[in-house]
Parts: structure tokens; sequence; C-alpha cells
């Protein structure tokens, strides 16, 4: 799967906000924007792809990382932020 | 009713451009309500992008309220958005319109640190040969491609006369952002991101400094083109050819928070946008002769020519 590439993500002084294709912004945590820019990075991604991600920034157990992801991803899913 | 804003608020705004624009210097403090007056400044002079691409090289300590960095994010998300449909609509025209040269907007972004923080507008065109300019259906010279506004210009300076110099080559470009600042500086106004745009033209341009002082000796133009270098290199910092020191900028920092981005924001002149094609060249024309003063010291010749030709219906 991939990410809308009409739908942005920035981070600027420890804030990170999420920016729709319609325009409307909500301010998410740094997790969903660390994960999102992985995404974006990968082009293709999986959950997979991401918990390792999250394992080569943070320090957490495989099984948290790929829970972590998923979770993610199923936000994500449901707010159709992925094609 | 016009905003005004406060000398710390507009000090503010040129610390940020020229931080935004590279510069290593230390920001001022500015109080919560000083940083959204500074967004607003910021706004309505077009320079918004800069600005987002100052606020983040400031140290991570340095006090910014949340809501002016989650509002610079909004806005730097949809300045990039507009910037890529700028570019792909820019494919297309070269696509469909090999002989066309780009002027101004998505021609000068290329100078800017970040290309897509500069907030794009319309895309302005000029066909050396005439011949092989489009025309819309309804014979007018404007287009519209994915809902971008492009302009086809018939002549690639706004001097009313063809200086002796190639196009394109450095010193065309810097003449032909020059006269655009200067004929908007007469009429309807000018704001910030044209000068920005002229100033980083002259970071980034290989010119012959010589070559383009004759240029503007030729064109009537040596006033005007001091003040305006006088003023880049006070405000945004950056170095730019004088021929006389100790210009007073102060004439031209009043004609630019007057109205910001194209006179757009002073309050007759959005009314005046929202009436009839007539009205906004009454409204251009009433403007013209308020610059009197300003046209008869910087620029007589081009001022002249800018009444006569509105006079005509030309401009």
């Amino acid at each position: 799967m991939r990410l809308r590439n009409d739908c942005s993500v920035l981070s600027l002084r420890g804030k990170h906000l999420l920016t729709l294709a319609d325009g409307r912004s909500f301010e998410v945590n740094e997790s969903f924007a660390f994960l999102w820019k992985a995404a974006a990075a990968a082009g293709e991604f999986t959950a997979e792809t991401l918990a390792e991600a999250l394992l080569s920034e943070y320090e957490l157990s495989s099984q948290d990382a790929l829970n972590e992801a998923s979770e993610t991803i199923a936000l994500w899913k449901q707010y159709s932020l992925t094609e | 009713m016009e905003a005004i804003f406060s000398d710390r608020v507009t000090e503010g705004l040129f610390a940020l451009l020229r931080i935004g624009l590279g510069s290593d210097e230390a920001m001022m403090p500015l109080a919560e309500g000083e940083w959204k007056d500074v967004l607003t400044l910021a706004a309505q002079q077009s320079v918004i992008g800069i600005v987002y691409a100052g606020v983040s090289r400031l140290p991570e300590d340095f006090p910014v309220p949340d809501e002016v960095t989650l509002k610079l994010m909004a806005e730097a998300g949809r300045i990039r958005k507009r910037s890529a449909l700028v570019g792909s609509v820019l494919e297309k025209v070269r696509e469909r319109f090999p002989g066309a040269m780009v002027l101004k907007g998505p021609a000068v972004a290329a100078f800017y640190p970040s290309p897509e923080l500069r907030e794009s507008g319309d895309i302005d065109l000029y066909f050396p040969d005439i011949q092989a300019a489009p025309t819309a259906p309804d014979g007018s010279s404007h287009l519209n491609i994915d809902g971008i506004d492009i302009d086809i210009h018939g002549s690639y300076f706004d001097l009313g006369l063809r200086p002796p110099v190639a196009v394109p080559s450095p010193e065309a470009t810097l003449l032909m952002l020059s006269a655009h600042i200067l004929k908007h500086a007469f009429s309807s106004g000018t704001g910030l991101r044209q000068i920005c745009d002229i100033a980083l033209a002259y970071r980034r341009l290989d010119y012959d400094e010589a070559a383009l002082k004759a240029l503007w000796k030729d064109c009537g133009m040596v006033k005007w083109s001091n003040l305006l270098s006088a003023f880049i290199r006070r405000h945004l910092g950056i170095e730019a050819p004088l021929t006389a020191e100790g210009e007073d900028t102060g004439r031209l920092l009043s004609i630019v928070l007057e109205g910001g981005n194209f006179g757009h924001f002073a309050a007759s002149r959005r009314e005046a946008l929202a009436g009839s094609a007539a009205g906004r060249k009454v409204d251009t024309f009433k403007r013209l002769l308020g610059k009197a003063p300003f046209g008869l010291r910087y620029a007589p010749g081009k001022y002249l020519w800018y009444l006569s030709s509105l006079a005509k219906g030309n401009l």
C-alpha cells in the first residue's frame, strides 16, 4: 500500500501537522509523524516495513513495534489516507 | 479599515525573512500578539513560506507560540501543494508551447533556498516569436490550465522600449524584475514577494554589474534601481548593486506596507478589485496620480510613460 500523495505531514519545533487533500489540518503526535515520514520515504510499505523503521529509531520490542505500526496503518485506512 | 503594524512587527518580519533566506542573525523576541501580527503581515505580503523557513531555522529553545507554529505549518502545506500544481502545469505549458519563455513567478522560484515555499501565483509567458503565441477561444491572451491562470505578455519588459540586451540573460532578467516592481509601485502597489524575488536573483545570477548599470541608465531607471538595491540591502540583508550610498528607503517601505502583494490588501484596492474592469482602471489611474511625487523623483520617464499608457488603455 502507499500513502495518498495529496496528504502531507509537516513537522516544526516539535509540533506535527497532518494536512488532508481538502486543506483541513490536524495536529498529530510524534509517532504518527515518524511513521508517516517512514511510509512516505518507502513508497510501498507494509506493517513490517514500518515496524522496522520504528525499531531503528526507538527502543521497543519487535511485537510492540509491529502493534504500533499496525494500529497506525489501521487509522490511516479508516480515514482513507492510503491507496 | 487597513491594519497598522508596529515597527517591532515590521522589524520582526524582516528578521524572519532574512533568517529564512539564509542569514544566521539572532531573532528578536516577540510577544504572542506580535507573532500573530507578523503572520498577518507576512500573508498580506505573500511571504509566509519564507517566514516558515525562518522559524524552522530558529534555535529549539527560542519561544514561538504553538498556535503560530501550527498556523505556519498549515500555510507551508498549502503553499507546497500550490507549487506542485504550478510545477505540473508548467510541464504541460513547456510541452504544448516550446517557444514560450517563463517570466517571473516559477522562473524566479528556482532562486530560492526552498523553491516550493515561494508562493506561486499565475504563470506569465512571453513568446519571442509572437506568431507562436496561443490565444484563448475568446481571443484574449489569458489561458487557464488545471485552474492556474496563464497570461501571455506582448513584451519581455514592462518598459515601453526595447533595451539593448539579449533575452534571456542575467541582466535582462534583473531589469525585467525591477521594471515589474516599478510598474506596481507606481500603480496598484507592490509587495515583499516581488522584492524577495529580485533580491534572490541578485544573489544567484552571475551578472555583469557595469552592463546592468548601463542598462539602468539607458532605461531611465538609475534612481529607482538604486532605491530598490538600498531597500534589499537594508531590509533583506542581500547584496545588490548601488550607484550611490545613503538612499532613504522609507518611501518604498511605505508603498510596500500600504497594500501588500500587488496592493491587494489596501482597502480601496480591495473594493476596486471586487468591482468592474472600468472601476479597476479608474482606481489604478487614481493610484498612479497619487504616486506622482514618488514617480517623478525616482523614474520620471517611466512614470510619465505608465501614465500615458494607462490613459490610452494599454496598461
